[in-house]
């Protein structure tokens, strides 16, 4: 049996894709569905996880096959908490003690862009913060534990989170990709992808995009009816809870988006410069696992 | 050889007291309340946590015996449980951190403790009522108070000898003969003509939680989730105020109690939650002891 692969994340790396098309077309493989992620391994507190139980409960299922689990919820940090990467790490030590030869796949994305991402997604989920309150360039409290299950981007780090995978599983078993080389040319890339991790390519793949960033405007609408609901993120300004319209409003977001063509939403200038300087240093130092001329071409803050 | 004693809570179990008045009080030891231990090590990142740093920082060359008092090590109560991974978290900081340190754990009765952190939820800014605030899980998580998985948790990290479980109500009962015993078990020296043993946080007054809750529909600062209205500047201080001068007058009513948040039904699910994860703290105490404080077992 080939060793387990663990494709991590990040989020708003095209993982949904991966999770509905790629992995759940290939046939030697067992993939561990999202329900048994969450229930059996992520959201297993953390003094009642028994990795000897999770292992027992994998084995008959994936017989001999080989295990993939793929989620960006491994590494948390939009709809979980960041905080201070406990979660993140709790889960890296808990994959080490479950599966400790697998094959690590970290996909990473400029911030600019994935940052533009989460925070759609985050205005999604029900948020109304703006993008500097939402990114913490105007902290929201003085007392840092009070934003502790905020969206944090530290997050974003990448080569911290890559670091302590190599720490854990070493470093020929830590494969970081770039998101921007999966967009530019699906069917090279995956090609590549399936021999670098020896798996079979599956036939029939649908490169078509699972997740749209949403338009400018249809963002504006949702966040201002967001106002008027619970919404799903626990960080949010809220007047009154309208029932449904959570929902209804929803709907037509997507509406607006799929009827019509207005520009994708962006942050402005500002914001971008903000990200440029609050991530140059950390990103320094991934060209130990990614050629520096790459990152600079897709414009990773560098 | 130096002694270091690490005290973690539980929120709610007279840590403002320990922290404010006894703990600074004590002489052989070098204290380090919750701001500068929450700096040091649960503000820090997971992933960049250097312990000798934190260690040094920590004693800062004084190399005498050293306390650090933080509820926020067991996680406070209104920022939610988490599946425990910010526990967890600490946790290992801590032992990374102090490998040879003695880990203080105070519990309260759940039934006591959780309208206790209701108000605590109140006072610093929160607007939910108690049922939402208790059941609807976005603020409390009732596997938070399950003591006996943390004591253990910590057990294994740092050895039974070297965690140490007190009963708050123990305290409660005669602070005074408790803390006698408490500083004979740890060998500290205390100035005890300088020690108050008034209450510091005292609860709210009957009168007192509606208007406070008025009040925090209009600012922000939700510990855990609220409700506001809209952010008016200066109704934090309003809200301080409310606590700090109308909370102690009379006229405001008594002082709330356990039973003006918890119905029948409310102790029954309490009951049932916890009564068999209390019963392992037999191994720590008496059943008997434990039964006469009203723990349910």
């Amino acid at each position: 049996m080939s060793a387990s692969i663990l494709h991590i994340g990040y989020p708003k790396t095209a993982t949904k894709w991966f999770q509905e098309e790629f992995y759940s077309k290939l046939t030697d493989i067992y993939f561990v569905r999202r329900a048994d992620v969450f229930k059996r391994f992520v959201f297993t507190d953390v003094f009642s996880f028994s990795p000897d139980q999770f292992k027992g409960w994998l084995a008959p299922y994936a017989g001999s096959k080989r295990v993939v689990i793929c989620d960006e919820i491994l590494v948390g940090g939009l709809d979980i908490g960041f905080g201070n990467g406990e979660f993140a790490k709790l889960v890296s030590e808990r994959l080490h003690k479950v599966l400790p030869d697998s094959q690590v796949v970290i996909f990473i994305r400029n911030q600019h862009t994935a940052l533009e991402s989460a925070y759609s997604h985050y205005i999604m989920a029900g948020g109304t913060y703006s993008p500097s309150r939402f990114l913490g360039i105007k902290p929201m409290f003085n007392k840092p534990f009070m934003g502790y299950h905020l969206f944090n981007p530290k997050l974003f780090d990448y080569s911290k989170l890559i670091e302590h995978y190599i720490t854990l599983f070493g470093k020929d078993k830590v494969h970081v990709f770039l998101y921007e080389d999966f967009a530019e040319n699906p069917e090279q890339f995956i090609a590549h992808f399936c021999s670098n991790l020896k798996l079979e390519l599956p036939e029939n793949l649908s490169y078509k995009r699972v997740n749209m960033r949403y338009s400018w405007l249809a963002l504006q609408k949702q966040r201002f009816l967001n106002r008027f609901t619970l919404g799903n993120t626990p960080f949010k300004q809220y007047f009154l809870n309208i029932p449904f319209l959570y929902r209804y409003s929803r709907q037509i977001t997507h509406a607006i988006d799929r009827h019509f063509s207005f520009p994708r939403f962006k942050f402005d200038r500002e914001v971008h410069k903000w990200i440029e300087s609050r991530f140059r240093e950390s990103n320094q130092s991934l060209s130990q696992w990614v050629d520096s001329e790459k990152l600079r071409h897709w414009g990773y803050p560098l | 050889m130096t002694s270091i004693l690490i005290h973690i809570g539980y929120p709610k179990t007279a840590t403002t007291w320990l922290q404010d008045i006894f703990f600074p009080k004590i002489l052989n030891y070098h204290f380090v309340s919750w701001r500068e231990a929450n700096r040091l090590i649960y503000n820090s990142s997971c992933f960049a946590y250097n312990s000798e740093r934190v260690r040094d920082e920590f004693f800062k060359n004084k190399g005498a015996n050293l306390l650090v008092s933080s509820e926020f090590f067991s996680t406070a109560i209104n920022s939610g449980f988490n599946y425990g991974y910010f526990s967890y978290g600490i946790s290992h900081k801590l032992k990374e951190t102090f490998p040879d340190a003695t880990i203080i754990i105070f519990i309260r009765r759940q039934q006591s403790l959780i309208p206790s952190a209701y108000q605590q939820y109140i006072k610093n800014g929160g607007t939910y009522s108690f049922k939402r605030w208790l059941y609807s899980g976005e603020v409390f998580s009732f596997e938070h108070l399950i003591y006996s998985k943390l004591i253990e948790h910590y057990i294994k990290l740092f050895g039974s000898n070297q965690v140490k479980v007190f009963l708050y109500e123990d305290f409660k009962m005669n602070n005074r003969k408790f803390m006698e015993k408490f500083c004979q078990e740890f060998g500290f020296a205390v100035d005890w003509d300088s020690i108050s043993y008034t209450p510091t946080n005292r609860g709210l007054r009957r009168f007192c939680m509606p208007l406070l809750k008025m009040v925090n529909h209009f600012y922000k600062k939700p510990v855990g989730r609220k409700r506001f209205i809209c952010h008016i500047p200066g109704m934090t201080t309003v809200g301080r105020g409310v606590i700090k001068y109308l909370n102690p007058m009379p006229v405001f009513g008594r002082y709330l109690n356990e039973d003006d948040f918890l119905s029948k039904k409310d102790l029954e699910y309490i009951k049932n939650f916890y009564s068999q994860h209390n019963r392992e703290l037999t191994s720590y105490f008496d059943k008997q002891v434990l039964e006469n404080f009203g723990y349910y077992l």
